[in-house]
């Protein structure tokens, strides 16, 4: 039940807050009339009102806990773009030393491709590669870690292998370490790898 | 002068080495055992896709070697 309040203007000209002979039908004090009423028993004057509003320290009062009002301070703001700018700034730096690894590295992949391997990559984002012990062939595909070597007869998909190089390196050194496996210990990348069969 | 190329996440670091000089090919050979104790797998390659062999010990006078961590199943 809370207590409605209505403005009255006295004959001296003066306008006071009174509580009405009539009740809201909701409970309790509303934001407003809990306002209006703070820091005084009596029918407070416009004025007063605004004022007790505004200078109370009490903790509990309507105009502390739901209408205290956020101080905005130009070094919060200041800071908080300092922040934002460092943030940008090492973001812009790993991308960059992430490109230079990944071109770096492509650079040290194609040095151990044959003719053929390049231009198949170029072409289909590929390349064959034939076991060094089963003489069987693999292809890899240069566009991403998982699951990127199919074993092939002919033209028709056997098993795809997932097996990686452990550690964050750039693509085309994972690339490389899988090439480098298949031609030079090919039995243990097929012993690392999990396998999926493709085709019976 | 030998040549280690280590993947890594800068795209690999090229390690060298005068295969007379005995500190330097020191040097190089602890490097090498540290990283396949590690699980690193070493190779002896020659440059456009020539034949090459997975290494077991470290040789001062490979010509090249590129050393890839460990793999792991997907």
């Amino acid at each position: 039940m809370a207590i409605i309040y209505t403005s009255t203007t006295a004959t001296s000209g003066s306008t006071s807050w009174c509580p009405s002979n009539s009740t809201t039908t909701t409970g309790g004090y509303d934001t407003w009339n809990t306002w209006i009423e703070e820091g005084t028993t009596s029918c407070p004057s416009t004025n007063s009102t605004w004022t007790t509003w505004v200078t109370t320290t009490d903790s509990t009062t309507a105009a502390n806990t739901v209408m205290r009002p956020v101080v905005f301070r130009a070094t919060d703001y200041e800071e908080n773009q300092r922040r934002l700018e460092e943030n940008r700034r090492r973001a812009a730096e790993a991308e960059e030393a992430r490109a230079a690894a990944e071109a770096k590295a492509q650079a040290l992949l194609r040095e151990h491709l044959t003719d053929k391997q390049r231009k198949a990559l170029d072409k289909h984002g590929w390349f064959l590669v034939e076991g060094g012990k089963s003489k069987k062939t693999y292809q890899i595909s240069g566009r991403t870690y998982a699951g990127n070597i199919i074993e092939l007869d002919g033209r028709r998909q056997i098993a795809k292998y997932c097996v990686h190089a452990s550690g964050a390196v750039p693509l085309a050194d994972h690339l490389l370490a899988q090439l480098l496996h298949l031609k030079y210990d090919e039995e243990h990348l097929l012993a690392k790898a999990n396998r999926t069969i493709l085709a019976a | 002068m030998g040549m280690m190329e280590v993947l890594d996440p800068t795209g690999h670091t090229r390690h060298i080495w005068d295969a007379s000089n005995e500190a330097e090919v020191s040097a190089a050979r602890a490097l090498y055992q540290s990283l396949t104790g590690s699980g690193y797998r070493a190779f002896h390659v020659k440059k456009n896709g020539d034949e090459g062999v997975r290494m077991d010990e470290f040789d001062p006078d490979a010509e090249k070697m590129i050393l890839t961590p460990q793999l792991r199943g997907g």
